[in-house]
């Protein structure tokens, strides 16, 4: 009941100083609203590398070249050959599929761009396979006859309106766009190594173009609707290993093997035994890095949460400007009503009452500039998420953590002139004009 | 019902030291209509707060119901106010924002009285002191002798069984004072004990018994 009387004075008080209480919304307003997206953000990043993590596989270990190492001759580096031993030595994984990619130059009738081409195996259709298949995928008779097949990425649109602010984003793969335009399944196109990479290889490559016959079109899904967390793969054109190896690269270098183990609880144990087995085959050299679902997962949200507090600790000064301005209608509110805390007073109301009374208005100030703030993080998120899908997720405790906190700052705020205001005698109160 | 042996009241420290209560004690019975008469600034409001419990005493004693008041807790003190003690003030003291029905419900929130007993208790108070149908009615529209009478309603919300009246009549027209001290009046007949501090004689006449005050003492 007493809660009742408190609510309803607060009301009265936050009608009757609209500026100051305002002032004092805004502030927590902005606040909130700043924690709601951040919360949203962290959220929402977790939620999407889960999805994206169980689309791809929790078993997956991805073996990489260490950028970091210095080639000192003594190891072959990660090649095509590694996959061949993971293959022999663990029979029962399910899925191994080695990966190498490069720039090249192709053309089809007056087109022409550089696309990143991947040779890769059948396998990586095993791997967050999340495209729409025109045609046909690569397959097995490809790989063995070293077949100028390969299979084209284009570009899966917009689900929604284009975000107006991704129009202002020219940078679009030239040749994703083309297709998109141009239904290449079935023609034939030139494709050969890249300036750029005929020169890292040495001139002696043959930059010749060859013609590879396009068997399917991978269609993405919609970029606003793309459930990898890790986003597009970058890659354009798709051929079988042996294709990409005897036309494009010539070496058996590999960019990284995918390994899917099956059950992620088999993780170290895959983890370790692969790390000796390469390590044995690099001669001691540790030149590839062996990392699993979690550590990719810890990296990635360690890079979320620290970009995460730079709003967060935009949010904190907002809420620490609207607490200050709790603070100031509180001793406001407490000093126009001295007379009415005498009167209380004497009515037999205790100095617990009289803190409770002004805490809940401070509290009530805070949940109405907490609750129009999550309002105002809602609709950011509502826009932003068109083109981040991150944002996509929502969890109740969202709303109501960002309001409990806004509630909870002015609780801080308040409490300190409350309880002068619960202390005053009330034959002094009562006395004050 | 209440007592005060060498009550002792000084504001203030050295040479602004003020005494506003030298050396009295009274006995006040129960179902006693007293007044406390005076001029300005002789003690009587300080008198009337300190036998209300809203000040504490310098030095003296001061007893309800036969049990020392000097020394309690704030929390007890209020508790007592709650329960024992009804005020009637001058300036009415109503809470503008409340309605006059809101302002009699105020004492019993804070004594917990359930809300169906709360409800009906305030319509029986209003209708009590003649204002049933203006339950709704703010404080701003009220008249004065409305809103005293209010202020009785209230006073009496939590049955106490003391009620201290500081000037009660004093903003009032003759008519309205007259319907106050009429209502009051009733309510001592009924067994309430009830202290009045006034500056007006003829109505302190009314009184069983007259305290005249002087510079902080009682006069014999």
């Amino acid at each position: 009941m007493i809660l009742g009387i408190a609510l309803k004075s607060g009301l009265l008080e936050i009608a009757r100083h609209k500026t100051r209480s305002f002032l004092s919304f805004f502030a927590i307003a902005i606040g909130a609203a700043s924690f709601y997206l951040s919360f949203s953000y962290m959220y929402g990043g977790k939620r999407q590398m889960e999805d994206g993590f169980n689309l791809a596989g929790r078993a997956r270990l991805d073996i990489s070249r260490d950028s970091a190492y210095m080639d000192r001759g003594i190891s072959p580096g990660l090649t095509y050959a590694d996959a061949g031993l993971i293959a022999k030595e663990f029979p029962e994984l399910n899925v191994i599929s080695p990966k190498s990619s490069q720039w090249a130059r192709v053309s089809y009738e007056n087109f022409e761009a550089e696309s990143d081409v991947a040779g890769v195996l059948m396998d990586w259709a095993k791997i967050g396979w999340v495209y729409k298949l025109r045609g046909r995928f690569i397959t097995q008779d490809d790989i063995d006859s070293n077949s100028k097949v390969c299979v084209l990425i284009q570009e899966g649109g917009w689900l929604r309106k284009k975000p107006a602010w991704r129009k202002l984003w020219k940078y679009q793969e030239k040749l994703k766009s083309f297709i998109k335009h141009n239904d290449l399944l079935g023609k034939d196109v030139l494709i050969g190594v890249s300036g750029s990479a005929a020169m890292r290889q040495g001139e002696s490559r043959d930059r010749k173009q060859h013609l590879f016959r396009v068997v399917g079109i991978l269609e993405e899904p919609p970029q606003d609707d793309d459930p990898r967390w890790f986003g597009t793969s970058g890659d354009e054109i798709i051929m079988p290993f042996s294709t990409f190896r005897k036309y494009l690269s010539g070496s058996d270098r590999l960019d990284g093997i995918t390994v899917d183990c099956g059950d992620a609880k088999k993780l170290p144990f895959y983890k370790t035994a692969l790390e000796k087995l390469l390590a044995a085959r690099h001669n001691g050299e540790k030149d590839f890095m062996v990392r699993d679902f979690a550590e990719q997962m810890a990296s990635i949200m360690s890079r979320i949460q620290e970009q995460l507090i730079t709003i967060i600790a935009i949010g904190a000064v907002a809420l620490l400007a609207g607490g200050i301005g709790i603070m100031n209608v509180t001793l406001a509110i407490i000093n126009s009503r001295v007379k009415e805390i005498g009167i209380r007073r004497a009515l037999g109301a205790r100095r617990a009452d009289i803190l409770l009374q002004f805490v809940v208005e401070a509290v009530l100030l805070g949940f109405i500039g907490g609750s129009a703030g999550t309002a105002l993080g809602w609709v950011a998120v509502d826009y932003l998420s068109r083109d981040e899908q991150s944002l996509r997720y929502f969890a109740f405790w969202i709303p109501a953590v960002s309001v409990l906190i806004a509630m909870a700052v002015s609780f801080l705020f308040a409490i300190v002139p409350a309880w002068k205001a619960s202390r005053l005698e009330p034959v002094d109160a009562l006395r004050y004009e | 019902m209440i007592k005060l042996e060498g009550a002792v009241k000084i504001y203030g420290k050295g040479e602004a030291a003020f005494t506003a209560l030298n050396e009295v004690s009274l006995e006040i019975k129960k179902g006693a209509f007293s007044a406390i008469v005076g001029p300005s600034g002789c003690g009587k409001s300080t008198m009337l707060n300190v036998l209300g419990l809203l000040d504490r005493l310098t030095h003296g004693k001061s007893f309800l119901d036969g049990h020392s008041v000097s020394g309690l807790a704030d929390s007890r003190l209020s508790s007592l106010r709650l329960k024992k003690i009804g005020f009637v003030f001058q300036s009415f003291n109503l809470l503008p924002r409340l309605s006059a029905y809101e302002n009699v419900c105020l004492p019993m929130r804070y004594g917990s009285v359930p809300a169906r007993e709360m409800k009906k208790r305030a319509h029986q108070l209003l209708a009590q002191v003649g204002l049933e149908g203006r339950e709704k009615s703010t404080p701003l529209e009220l008249s004065g002798g409305q809103k005293q009478r209010v202020a009785v309603a209230r006073a009496l919300a939590n049955r106490p069984e003391l009620i201290l009246a500081d000037e009660p009549t004093g903003n009032l027209d003759s008519t309205s004072s007259k319907e106050i001290l009429d209502l009051l009046m009733r309510l001592n007949s009924g067994g309430m004990t009830l202290v009045m501090v006034t500056h007006d004689m003829n109505l302190a006449a009314l009184a069983g018994r007259i305290y005249k005050m002087k510079d902080g003492r009682i006069e014999d």
